[in-house]
């Protein structure tokens, strides 16, 4: 009986946890499924511009630059918005992991050799654009952070629903 | 695995579509691949004799044709700018051809060349295209405009050449050495 009691209360708190943890989560998918949508507008609609803001990082052949400038915007709304509806979590979580690590590489080499450049990560005409690499590095990981999260929480989701089901 | 990679795939698949139809939809949409002589120096321009040329850069009035920029009508019905060297950007000077400093403005008050405005490109591009053309009206359309930056890697050059042939300068020349290359021939420069 007295088993049974400690059982029951185990189970019950695992619930909790995963009960709180599921908000949680979904929270942060909301916050940075916003922001990726955010994000993308600007670039959706003038992909010119963020061609020019790929090539100021310099690390792309010039003829190169366009496919991406076209492409990513795209990727970065429908990430979000998968992120967010809850539709391929793994597989938008994982993108935008995967484009965030991208980001962070092209913010950290820009840093690092002192291009004076204008990151292309939301407004495109930012002029005071260089000072904030920093603060955009920060960014970068705390998001990293949490889509990292995401991911995880929604791969184990998954092995566990296969398991049950 | 298996579902990192098919769910990837499936949105990557959907990004794209909407991409490559998007990009055709919208009328900012660019082409797949680059302009590769946009940031070179242009060896079909050379046979143009730039000493014969007549400029008065304020000339609205008349708007005469002081140099056929030689550049071709794009798709977008501007005409190209055309990107030049040192002694072709000396000869354009030498013709009183209006220089135009892209860059910020303080860089442009440290130093510039002589008698250069400043119109610093980030700005620009915050105005609106009629605010462009408003801002641009004192000039002829037909004038002779060098545009340039540091020089080496800077391209607000090039990019603010190119936003000035959009709103209907025709003779937009590039100097692709910049500041840097200019001052360092001894040519005429204004420094603080």
């Amino acid at each position: 009986m007295l088993q049974e009691n400690i059982n029951n209360e185990n189970n019950k708190t695992l619930k909790t946890k995963i009960f709180r943890y599921k908000y949680f989560i979904f929270i942060l998918r909301l916050i940075i499924g916003v922001i990726f949508i955010y994000a993308s507008f600007g670039k959706i609609i003038a992909p010119n511009d963020f061609a020019i803001a790929i090539k100021n990082y310099d690390m792309l052949p010039y003829s190169l630059i366009n496919i991406p400038a076209i492409i990513i915007p795209y990727l970065e709304f429908f990430a979000g918005i998968f992120l967010i509806f809850g539709k391929f979590k793994i597989g938008s979580s994982f993108l935008i992991g995967l484009m965030l690590i991208f980001f962070l590489i092209g913010l950290i080499q820009a840093y690092a050799r002192g291009l004076d450049i204008n990151c292309g990560c939301f407004s495109l005409d930012n002029p005071n654009s260089s000072s904030d690499i920093l603060l955009r590095i920060f960014e970068d990981i705390l998001m990293l952070i949490a889509i990292i999260l995401i991911f995880l929480y929604s791969y184990k989701e998954k092995l566990l629903a296969q398991k049950n089901g | 695995m298996k579902a990192i990679l098919k769910e990837s795939l499936i949105v990557i698949i959907i990004a794209i579509i909407f991409a490559f139809f998007g990009n055709i939809l919208n009328p900012k949409g660019i082409s797949l691949f680059p302009d590769e002589t946009r940031y070179k120096i242009d060896s079909t321009n050379n046979n143009i004799d730039y000493s014969k040329v007549w400029n008065d850069p304020y000339d609205t009035v008349n708007n005469k044709v002081a140099v056929l920029s030689g550049g071709e009508m794009t798709k977008e019905g501007y005409i190209k700018p055309q990107n030049i060297n040192l002694t072709q950007a000396k000869t354009l000077f030498d013709i009183n051809g209006l220089f135009i400093d892209g860059r910020k403005k303080e860089e442009f008050e440290k130093g510039h060349i002589k008698g250069a405005i400043n119109i610093p490109y980030e700005e620009f591009m915050k105005l609106t295209v009629d605010q462009r053309k408003e801002m641009m009206r004192k000039y002829n359309k037909n004038g002779v405009i060098v545009c340039y930056c540091d020089g080496g890697g800077c391209d607000v050059s090039v990019d603010l050449g190119y936003e000035l042939a959009k709103i209907g300068f025709n003779s937009v020349n590039i100097y692709l050495g910049g500041y840097s290359e200019w001052k360092s021939k001894g040519y005429p420069v204004e420094e603080k």
